[in-house]
Order: structure tokens, then sequence, then C-alpha cells
């Protein structure tokens, strides 16, 4: 049985996370995707079988993870995904599960803060879909409000430099 | 010639075993001379007692209030001497020759404002305190200028010059106020295979350990948008900073129904002049360089 581990962030916690699944499913092939910091690191552990390289150390999604290695996942044909994000952080939860329909793999789980697998049910891709509209909705007057902002900032910031150019006027008797 | 004085420092509160080790971890240092010194953000578990009395060469500064981690820390630096600066959290503390390797690296390279310190585990690699058996055998350094706060050293002019640690940051933007800093300064940040601490983990989200509040939520995203409207220059980058930082707030209103970031990200509009006042804007390769996530979480 092959499974795959997306989002692992330290060595320590992946041994971890090997653990318990070698608890859960016994005798299975694990493989992990992490971040170029992470990479060497993590392929050094004997327990795991390949470690797949994320293009930059930023979120996991689609552009970051890359086609490549979309690709490459889809070939190994694995059993099941794991997202470790309740110990990695809940930032980039959203991106993850977003690509999740593109590996290939039929079963998902992420694990608690014990290391215990949950399910991820398919109805939380129609969650994340529905709130991801309703997000889209309210960020139009959002995106506004930042483009008034980051003006306000432009020329606020365009007239302090103005001024510490100008010569400093002194005045005279001729002013007076 | 004399050695220079490198000074450890940190904020705690109510953590009275960790400081104990930390302190201890401390003393052991191979490197002399060091002054250690501890903001006390008004414990009530004995912590400024303990340190009282059992490290009487430690500067103990009893705050009067809790004035939150990064104030505190900005005074402890403030009341530091040392050339160097060592900013550590109440639970990591530096290898043991880690720090007269990281005065070595200082000492050769006048450009180098900046070492990040490398973190293990500490309950994976404190086994290997004595023998250093965790460091890779090929010694490397990379680049680097963000940190996670629990171990970095700068020299002390980029305080003097340019202020502390901005008190409105918080997690990733707080460590890389001064990191930006440095940057203005002409400065390297760098982080060596060898020179490293260890951390306690916390795990996100864990109810045990779970220590964050809503203030917590509201300045995290405040201070990404402060620290972008500080030392980001003003260009198209900046713009889909700024946008994306948008896009979070308002996905995580509909993610978890909470309003906290949409309460920071207000307020931090609302509250940007206070910021524009003192812009010292960084150039796009410097900003790129400090690596800021929009962790507007906090996480």
């Amino acid at each position: 049985m092959k499974i795959l581990i997306i989002r692992t962030i330290q060595v320590p916690l992946a041994l971890k996370l090997i653990k318990e699944i070698g608890e859960k499913f016994g005798g299975a092939e694990i493989s992990v995707l992490t971040n170029p910091q992470q990479f060497d690191r993590v392929k050094e552990l004997s327990e795991l079988k390949q470690v797949f390289c994320t293009r930059s150390r930023r979120d996991y999604s689609f552009m970051t993870i890359g086609l490549m290695n979309i690709l490459k996942i889809r070939k190994s044909d694995f059993h099941s995904v794991i997202i470790p994000h309740m110990q990695a952080g809940i930032g980039g939860f959203g991106n993850v599960l977003a690509i999740l329909p593109l590996l290939k793999i039929r079963n998902w789980f992420h694990c608690s803060t014990d290391w215990k697998l949950i399910e991820i049910k398919k109805s939380t891709l129609w969650t994340l879909f529905l709130k991801t509209l309703l997000s889209a909705v309210f960020f139009i007057p959002m995106a506004a409000l930042t483009l008034v902002g980051f003006l306000y900032v432009l020329i606020a910031d365009r007239k302090i430099r103005d001024l510490s150019k100008t010569k400093r006027w002194y005045a005279g008797y001729g002013d007076l | 010639m004399d050695k220079p004085l490198v000074s450890f420092f940190f904020a705690t509160l109510n953590r009275k075993d960790v400081v104990q080790e930390t302190l201890e971890k401390l003393h052991e240092q191979e490197y002399r001379p060091i002054e250690i010194i501890v903001a006390d953000n008004c414990s009530t578990d004995g912590t400024p007692e303990m340190i009282e009395k059992q490290f009487p060469g430690v500067k103990l500064l009893r705050l009067t209030r809790n004035h939150g981690a990064i104030a505190a820390r900005n005074i402890a630096c403030a009341n530091s001497k040392g050339k160097y600066v060592v900013s550590i959290d109440d639970d990591s503390f530096p290898g043991k020759e880690a720090i007269v390797r990281m005065v070595s690296e200082f000492e050769k390279d006048e450009k180098l404002g900046l070492v990040v310190f490398d973190i293990y585990n500490y309950d994976v690699h404190i086994k290997h305190y004595h023998d250093e058996a965790h460091i890779p055998d090929e010694r490397q350094s990379i680049e680097k200028y963000n940190w996670s706060g629990c171990g970095g050293a700068y020299r002390r002019e980029i305080f003097e010059t340019h202020g502390y640690w901005e008190e409105w940051g918080r997690q990733a933007p707080f460590e890389s106020s001064v990191s930006a800093k440095a940057m203005l300064m002409g400065y390297t940040g760098k982080q060596f295979s060898d020179i490293y601490v260890f951390h306690h983990w916390s795990p996100v989200g864990d109810p045990a350990t779970f220590r964050r509040s809503e203030i917590a939520d509201i300045t995290a995203c405040r201070s990404t948008l402060f620290f972008a409207v500080k030392f980001f220059p003003m260009n198209s980058v900046t713009l889909i900073f700024l946008f994306k930082l948008a896009w979070i707030t308002v996905f995580h209103v509909f993610d978890t129904w909470r309003f906290t970031l949409l309460k920071g990200w207000f307020s931090g509009w609302l509250k940007v002049h206070y910021v524009m006042k003192e812009r010292i804007p960084l150039s796009q390769q410097q900003v790129n360089n400090l690596s800021i996530s929009l962790n507007a979480k906090g996480r």
C-alpha cells in the first residue's frame, strides 16, 4: 500500500507521523511531498520510499507544487494521502485540499494534534468551493479599498519625498 | 585582544521550568564574556524569584505590567551592553559552542549583520547536546534574513541606528523588521549549519499549549499590512501582496466564521498613516530576500 504525505514541516514531526501510519497501515510504503527547505533533511529518512519537492517554499498550491510533481504523483498510484496540517499550521490547508482531486488518490486524511488520522470527507471540497465563492463576492469591495489605501500610501510617500528634496525656506525681512 | 561581550536576552511570562533550563544552558556556554538579560512580564508562578535566587548574575528586569513579548524584548535589548546581541525565546538555547562560532563569523566578516540560528527540536536532539551528532558533516551557510524568533544574533549598531523591533509587529514581521533595518545599513544575514538553538516544540492548535487569543489574530493581520507599508517599495508587486492579504482576510471570515483578521485589516488601514511617517522602503530585491510570508494568521 502506497501512502503520500503532503506538507511535512520537520523531520521529527515526520517521524511521529510515519510511526502513526505504520500502526494504521502495516507495511505501507510512505512517500512525502515537501518544500525545498526541508527536502535535504527529509530525503535522508530511510523510512521513506520517495520524496517529492515543491518548486518553492510557499504554500502548497497548484503553482507551487507544479505540474510535473502532480503528474509524477498521479503515475505513482497512491492509495491514500495524508495532510498533517494541524501540526504545520492551517494557513494553506484550503490550497492543498483544492489540488487533491487532481492527484488521483482515493482516500484523503488529515490528522489531529495527537497524530490520529481522520478521514477528509469529499463534501469538504464543496464547502471549500462555496466559501471561495462567497469570499470572491466580498473580496471585490475589499480589493477596491486596498487600491485606495495603496494609492494613498503611494501619493503620500511621493509628497514626503518631494518635501525632503526642496530647499529649506527661511523667512527674511522681505517676507515679513 | 579582548573578546567582545555577547548579550543574551529573552522575555518570559509564567514559564518557570523552561526558563530555569534555558538559564542553566546559557551558563554552560563555552564563550565568555556574556551577559544574560531576562524581561519578566509580571509572572505569578515564581519565575522572577527563582531567577534571583538561583541565577544572581542574570540581569532581571521585573516589568511593572505585561508589556507583551515584543516590547519586553525591546526593553531587554535596550538594557544590554554587548557588541553582539542574541535574541532567544524563553524555551530555546544555543548549543554549547554555537556562540564561539557565531562571534568568529561576525569578527571575520564586517558586512555580516545578522546570524540566523538553525533550529533543532528539543525533544529529538537534546540527547546530542554534548556530542553535536545532529550537525551535518559538511559545514554549510546560506544567505537568510527571516527567522523564527527563537534564535538570532545582531550587531548592536543596527538597533542604535534604526531602533528596535516594531512593537506593532507579530511573528514573521516582528522578526524581519530588524532584518530589514540591517539590510538598509548594507549588512547581510546568514545561517550556518553549526550555529543553532534547541527549541521546545509547541504544536499549532493543541488545546494544551494553545496560547493564541483573538488579539493575536488581529495584530498578526495588521502587522503584515504595516510591514508592507513601512518597508515595501510602492510598486505592482506590493499591490498584489496587499490584494492577497485582503483575500486571505475575507476567506478567513467564511472559513472560520470569525472576524478577527477582518478587524485587524480594517484597523490597519485606518491607522496606516502612523506607519507612513516612519516609512523606510527597501528595494524590491531586498524585500524578496526577506521572504515575508503572507502569514496573516500569525501561524
